[in-house]
């Protein structure tokens, strides 16, 4: 039989097949549409469920396209990568004879140990993902607390329109850089279109939580007592933005004693690494360095727990450099 | 057998690691129990009361989350005239180190008048400008027109929170740079550790004919 013969029949035995389906197809029409609906459901379950929330606020602020599902599928995608990375890895990794935790029941090498060390690592890349997400979520966070300032500097410009116009306006002033251009207008929005008085107080609190400064309390508590008032609200933004551009001030001048720490945590400690380490490597000579610092276990151990804490003293001054704009 | 005694050994040492770290977890808990819920402190225990010292750093949330409220109350008070229990009770979820002061204070104010004030000067024993904020919210709300009132005290609210900004990072600052220290001693030690291996190397290379 040539080819061409094989090609041929797979083709037709697919158009029959294609052919066999739609003669099936309608009499289970009635079963997919109840589990579509079985699946938007259950979908609405989980957007009430606790963890999605949770994630739904660690992401309010966050700009572009990130959302809930998105960051789910990346996690299941690290996970199952760094899983089948490990695995693979685990199964060329020299084999030891014993270990001291587990003497007589798992050495390293076998089966079941490879398959250890790739969970444990796919579970380890999951909660880095995680905590990376909580560092800049609270970064994001200080940053919209000096964002407010930007807001409520702008809003007077539309005073003479109605505060859901002048959100929305004030949201496209503030350009993209602004952290608070997609809750303005989400804001915005919820005022012109609420039915019940619980949907702008469930929007305004996530504001509030949000942003999380009393400034952002003051700020929701005036456009709510203008949106139902119906009064002007100019001259409650100019006082607010005094009371916020003396906050700061005043911080700035509190902010010298810390020069010491943030500069050490930034840059003085990599300095010092390089210094010192380079001194070492100058005395001893690189292989002979080397081998000390990467083929015994402890200094090893040493070499990564530097690392590591050098990169959160960073993480640490930089959460000194700007404190929040707040009366807390 | 020495295998057997070793993995005892190992499994008594971290069930006594997890035991004690359980312990202190749920002390704290009950600590902070007491705090966001102090009409539960009838119920004390010995322990409990030896524990319930307040620790400086949760005196310094407290504090700031008071000195906050007033200036809310003082922005608030500027634009538009309202009552202070409605507002303190408004407000209390935003505040949540001194929520369950906050609502008591609202209900105390509408049954007993002025002795809230009072009530609330005792629920803050460590704090230093707690007269103050008592007198200015009392003032304030006893005056008719209180826009005069507010402008004269504006600086002096100001110092305070500036102080107790100031006091704050004052508390902070020896921890935090502690803390960024630590990577410059882990190198020392690290090197420190690499020269006795090598001095180790070098001296059984040695040989004396």
């Amino acid at each position: 039989m040539t080819m061409t013969a094989i090609y041929l029949k797979w083709a037709l035995s697919i158009v029959a097949l294609l052919g066999l389906f739609g003669l099936v197809f309608p009499s289970f029409k009635p079963l997919y549409k109840t589990s579509r609906l079985f699946i938007k459901n259950k979908s609405q379950q989980v957007k009430k469920s606790f963890i999605y929330r949770h994630l739904d606020d660690l992401m309010y602020l966050a700009r572009g396209t990130n959302n809930v599902a998105r960051y789910l599928y990346t996690s299941a995608a690290l996970a199952v990568g760094t899983f089948a990375i490990a695995l693979l890895v685990a199964a060329d990794l020299p084999k030891p004879a014993g270990n001291a935790f587990f003497r007589g029941n798992i050495s390293i090498g076998t089966t079941q140990s490879q398959f250890l060390f790739a969970a444990l690592s796919s579970i380890l890349a999951i909660v880095l993902q995680y905590i990376t997400l909580r560092i800049l979520a609270f970064f994001r966070q200080r940053k919209a607390g000096y964002d407010l300032l930007i807001v409520v500097k702008t809003m007077p410009q539309f005073s003479d329109l109605s505060i859901d116009e002048a959100l929305a306006l004030t949201a496209e002033r503030v350009g993209k850089k602004n952290l608070l251009q997609k809750p303005l207008r989400i804001l915005s929005y919820v005022l012109t279109s609420y039915k019940r008085q619980i949907e702008l107080e469930y929007e305004t609190q996530r504001f509030i939580s949000a942003v999380n400064t009393t400034f952002a309390v003051a700020f929701i508590s005036d456009i709510v007592y203008a949106h139902q008032s119906g009064t002007p609200w100019h001259e409650s933004m100019f006082a607010l933005g005094d009371a916020m551009e003396i906050r700061l001030s005043s911080i700035l001048d509190a902010q010298k004693n810390m020069g010491d720490a943030i500069h050490t945590g930034l840059w003085g400690n990599a300095v010092s690494m390089i210094g010192i380490i380079g001194g070492i490597i100058w005395l001893l000579g690189w292989p002979v360095y080397a081998s000390l610092q990467f083929r015994t276990t402890t200094n090893m151990l040493l070499f990564m727990l530097t690392v590591i804490s050098i990169l959160a003293s960073t993480v640490l001054s930089l959460y000194l450099m700007k404190p929040a704009l707040d009366y807390k | 057998m020495y295998d057997t005694i070793l993995l005892v050994l190992y499994v008594v040492s971290f069930m006594a690691l997890i035991l004690c770290s359980a312990q202190i977890f749920k002390l704290r808990r009950r600590m902070n129990l007491f705090h966001q819920k102090p009409w539960l402190k009838l119920k004390m225990t010995k322990v409990d009361v030896v524990f319930d010292l307040g620790s400086p750093s949760s005196d310094l949330k407290r504090d700031g989350e008071l000195i906050a409220f007033c200036r809310l109350y003082e922005l608030t008070k500027a634009k538009r005239s309202i009552q202070l229990s409605l507002f303190a009770e408004n407000v209390a979820p935003h505040f949540p180190a001194i929520k369950s002061d906050l609502l008591q204070f609202s209900q105390m104010l509408t049954t007993t008048g002025s002795e809230a004030y009072i009530w609330l000067e005792g629920r803050f024993p460590k704090s230093k400008f707690i007269r103050n904020v008592c007198a200015f919210l009392q003032t304030a709300e006893s005056l008719a027109d209180p826009r005069q009132f507010l402008k004269q005290n504006a600086t002096l609210l100001e110092k305070l929170s500036a102080d107790q900004f100031r006091r704050r990072k004052d508390f902070q600052a020896p921890y935090l740079t502690a803390a960024n220290s630590i990577p410059t001693m882990l190198i020392f030690l690290m090197v420190i550790l690499e020269m006795i291996q090598y001095m180790n190397i070098v001296q059984q290379s040695i040989q004396y004919n």
